[in-house]
């Protein structure tokens, strides 16, 4: 597992990383400057506007020339730049733990789209927190941009596992009541579950306040159901055993397919999510330029 | 039963094994693999395995059932019958106790507590396997009576002499049966004697009494004779040895010699003993008009003096008869005692001259004609131009009196005299009128024939005609009086002639008086008569056309001291099961009596099947049954996968 994540993390991947201009949509509130502008009015360089003085504030911020103009006393304000505090919620459910090749499982393509999101995080001088899920909250880290904090939540990360069973709308429900606070919330997930359910679990992490984004990992016979003989298909997660031709029923399990990703995309774009499909079969790196170009369109 | 010791059990254990084979071999071939994304493809309408499995299971049950029910189909054969059931099977093993059931004809007379006597047999057989069955011992068998050789025993004389024969054989067969129990009517006719031959073994020969009502001496019946005028004569001629001695049967067909054997004769003659076999030794003869002959030169004869009488063959259709004369003519008279057909007798008396050309310008096949040309010289010519077309004319004449015509213009003349002989031949008469198809005289309307005459010991005829619409009429017999003496060998002249007749494939038609009766087909067996007990009856196998009928009738008089009965009993009870519907007054003849009788074929078929084609039959029902079920419970599933599989704008997927 170690291997994989320094493979999957090497420099030439995390400098790929490094050149990703993630803008955030909304403004985030935070602690710490950053990157990331805050709804908070701060003493950063950038000018917000003036507001009547009021007793308590700060008098460096009265701005005498207008006072000298106006006779009257008025603050000037600025945008606060604060630090960003993303979540990872990652499926730990027993169905990420698939490959249909030598490849990543979907679950290890997770966790290295998820320890990318927060080497940069970290590296931008944001906060970057973990939450593992099945059908509740298995793992919580609180976000951090310390280094150390970096380096035990890769190595809790590296541990990991999906073996985890039970619906992952009620994880993300279950994580829903852990965000207190406004933030970046990156779900990976392969959303084998109802659709409308999970659809709703995920619309009330951005109720909350979260800029949320939702990676679809799926594997590419998952994508495709391309098998060459037809037999028994095991759902390894709940044991339903269903006995079908993938030669006869592909284009109709593909069109399935795209419905059901299309009824996720639509259903998040309603809700300002953004909804990036994940093919297991491509690097990760693919997933992040393709969120990291939908958020240049969306700014 | 068909048990693990017999060495077929491993070739079933196989057979039932086939299905459960292919099953594993089947469900190995399964391929299982991971895919979390299951539940897309079963939303798609696909069978979950279980169900799956579930239906190969089922399908394994219905293989195995269908097998099972195979190897028991072909079990049966090796299946020992539960003590009660008679079964008529070669037995396994060496038998401690033959019985032997008389399954002739005879058998089929009631008795009177109304059960026939194969019944009563059956009954006791039945009994005696309870009994002593417990090891498996007794056997049973029927005897039948057909000889081994005849190559056509739906035409067999159910005779006694048939049945000690198949008794003897039957005794020669089984050297090693150390009891032997025949049950048998008195149709055997000298079961001791029989019996005393195997004397080494013990037979119990148990008389079944089945004495009938009624009995008459001897009987004919007729059959689809059809004549025309081609000819086929019937010569008796006159013998000079004197009584006994030998005979000579000759029998010609198209003025070709078919069969020429030399009989003896015995005194007084075997009535029931054929003396010619003529479905063994003549082959079948062509379609169409066929001349038979059958010429018997007895040693000692008294009867017709160089009468010929043509009695031509035709398959095809039913000759056409015109009967001359009326009524009141001496042969009329004894052969329609009723009156009928001559109803108002307009062709008179001698056919005159001016009769005579419109009657020999009729569309007829045989012209019967009553002292013809007596006073009208120029009817000879006329007559003999009829004949030379082609035509067949009888002519009748009292004996003593000089015929009209001389006998060079006619190829057969009958003479009719109020002797034995004229009875005779009278009778043989009467017998064709039921395959006759008579056409109305030049000026009579069509005609009409139902009656029924005769007294017991008078040397009297008794017939019965109905020609009706649809012309449908057989049944006739002759109560000549044998008994008399002065003709104990025209009864055998008369059977040969009628077995060769019997021989054809010609429709049957039967009817009873005042209803009208369609027999599709029919086979006059032959038959049977008892002594002087004046009993005789018709047995055969008659093709109806619904299975509850008044197919066949029976007449009985109500006092068997003034009269006799005349019998066509329905077919013999292994063919058709049949029972007395009721009974009614016959065409008002005071003392006759008509009884109906119900057929019911289908239930003839299902009782008369052997244990294991029945047992046999209902599993393979059963088996088949189940497999239609299955296949329409599969059906029913893989119709509801496809629907389920078709969604709107979907491309419907092939399951």
């Amino acid at each position: 597992m170690i291997t994989d994540l320094d493979r999957m993390l090497s420099p030439e991947v995390l400098a790929a990383v490094d050149r990703l201009d993630i803008r955030v949509r909304l403004l985030l509130e935070g602690l710490f400057q950053g990157l990331h502008a805050s709804r908070r009015k701060g003493n950063s360089i950038e000018w917000s506007g003036h507001r009547e003085y009021i007793p308590g504030d700060d008098p460096q911020y009265i701005d005498w020339l207008l006072y000298a103009r106006t006779d009257r006393f008025y603050v000037k304000e600025y945008h606060a730049e604060t630090n960003l505090r993303c979540h990872l919620i990652l499926d730990a459910t027993r169905s990420m733990d698939y490959s249909s090749g030598p490849a990543l499982t979907k679950f290890q393509y997770a966790v290295a789209l998820a320890a990318s999101f927060a080497w940069y995080m970290v590296g931008a001088n944001d906060r970057a927190g973990l939450m593992l899920l099945d059908s509740d909250v298995r793992l919580l880290s609180t976000p951090s941009s310390k280094r150390r904090d970096l380096v035990a939540m890769m190595v809790e990360l590296s541990r990991a596992e999906a073996d985890g069973k039970g619906s992952i709308a009620n994880g993300i429900e279950a994580a829903y009541d852990r965000l207190t606070r406004s933030g970046f919330a990156v779900v990976i997930s392969d959303l084998l579950d109802d659709p409308e359910r999970t659809l709703a679990a995920i619309r009330l992490l951005a109720a909350r306040g979260q800029d949320v984004v939702v990676f679809h990992v799926l594997d590419p016979k998952e994508i495709a159901f391309d098998f060459s003989q037809p037999g028994v298909f095991l759902d390894p997660e709940s044991g339903l055993e269903v006995d079908a031709d993938p030669v006869r029923a592909g284009p109709a399990y593909r069109s399935k397919l795209r419905d059901l990703r299309e009824t996720y995309r639509s259903g998040l774009a309603a809700s300002r999510i953004d909804y990036v499909p994940v093919d297991t079969s491509r690097a990760f790196i693919y997933p992040l330029m393709e969120f990291s170009e939908l958020r240049r369109r969306r700014s | 039963m068909f048990g693990m010791s017999h060495p077929l059990a491993l070739l079933a254990l196989l057979l039932v094994g086939v299905p459960v084979i292919l099953y594993i071999i089947r469900h190995r071939h399964l391929n299982v693999q991971e895919f979390p994304a299951a539940v897309l493809v079963a939303e798609l309408g696909y069978i979950r395995t279980s169900r799956a499995r579930l239906l190969e299971r089922i399908l394994l049950a219905l293989r195995i059932l269908t097998v099972v029910g195979l190897v028991l189909i072909l079990a049966g054969a090796f299946m020992v019958p539960p003590p009660g059931m008679v079964r008529f099977l070669p037995p396994r093993r060496k038998s401690d106790m033959l019985v032997l059931i008389d399954d002739s004809p005879s058998m089929d007379i009631r008795l009177s507590n109304g059960l026939t006597a194969y019944t009563a047999a059956f009954e006791f057989a039945s009994g005696l396997q309870d009994r002593y069955n417990s090891a498996g011992k007794v056997e049973v068998r029927r005897l039948s009576g057909l000889a081994p050789e005849d190559p056509f025993p739906a035409y067999h004389v159910h005779a006694g002499a048939y049945m000690t024969r198949a008794l003897q054989r039957e005794l020669a067969s089984m050297p090693t049966v150390p009891v032997l129990v025949f049950l048998t009517d008195n149709a055997v006719s000298n079961p001791g004697p029989v019996a005393g031959v195997e004397a080494a073994y013990p037979v119990v020969v148990s008389r079944i009494s089945t004495l009938p009502d009624v009995a008459v001496l001897n009987a004919s019946s007729d059959t689809p004779v059809l004549l025309s005028g081609q000819g086929c004569v019937l010569s008796v001629q006159l013998a000079s040895t004197g009584p006994g001695g030998d005979a000579e049967l000759c029998l010609l067909r198209d003025d070709a010699t078919t069969l020429l054997r030399t009989v003896s004769l015995e005194i007084p003659p075997a009535q029931d003993e054929a003396l010619l076999d003529v479905s063994i030794d003549v082959p079948p003869g062509p379609e169409g008009i066929t001349e038979y002959v059958v010429r018997f030169d007895a040693a000692w004869d008294a009867y017709p003096i160089n009468n010929t009488i043509r009695l031509p063959v035709n398959r095809l259709r039913a000759p056409r008869v015109l009967l001359a004369g009326d009524k009141n003519e001496i042969f009329s008279k004894a052969l329609f005692p009723s009156g009928t057909p001559f109803l108002d007798g307009v062709l008179g008396t001698s056919v005159a001259a001016a009769d005579l050309p419109e009657v020999l310008d009729a569309d007829v096949d045989v012209l019967i004609l009553v002292s013809a040309g007596d006073g009208d010289q120029g009817a000879a010519t006329r007559v003999t131009s009829y004949l030379a077309g082609g035509g067949c004319v009888i002519d009748l004449f009292s004996a003593g009196t000089t015929p009209p015509l001389p006998s060079a213009v006619f190829r057969e003349r009958v003479i009719v005299d109020p002797t034995p002989d004229m009875q005779f031949l009278a009778g043989l008469f009467r017998n064709r009128l039921g395959s006759w198809t008579f056409v109305p005289q030049p000026t009579q309307r069509p005609v009409q024939l139902l009656g029924v005459s005769g007294t017991w010991g008078n040397s009297t005829a008794v017939y019965m005609v109905r020609h009706g619409k649809g012309r449908r009429l057989i049944c006739g017999l002759d109560l000549t009086g044998l008994e008399t003496g002065d003709a104990p060998y025209l009864p055998i002249v008369l059977r040969e002639l009628i077995r060769v007749v019997m021989r054809l494939p010609a429709p049957v038609l039967t009817a009873e008086a005042g209803s009208q009766i369609d027999v599709l087909d029919a086979d006059i067996d032959g038959i049977a008569g008892t002594g002087d007990q004046g009993f005789f009856r018709f047995t055969g196998s008659f093709i109806i056309p619904s299975r509850t009928y008044p197919a066949s009738i029976r007449y009985a008089p109500v006092d068997t001291d003034a009269g006799f009965g005349v019998g066509i009993l329905p077919p013999a009870s292994e063919h058709i099961p049949w029972r007395f519907a009721g009974s009614r007054p016959f065409a008002g003849v005071p003392g006759w009596s008509q009884e109906i009788v119900e057929l019911n074929g289908l239930h003839a078929m299902l009782q008369h099947s052997m244990l294991s084609v029945s047992l046999g039959a209902s599993l393979g029902l059963a088996c088949l049954l189940l497999v239609l079920a299955g296949t329409l419970l599969s059906n029913m599933l893989a119709a509801e996968r496809a629907r389920t599989a078709i969604a709107p704008g979907r491309e419907r997927l092939a399951v």
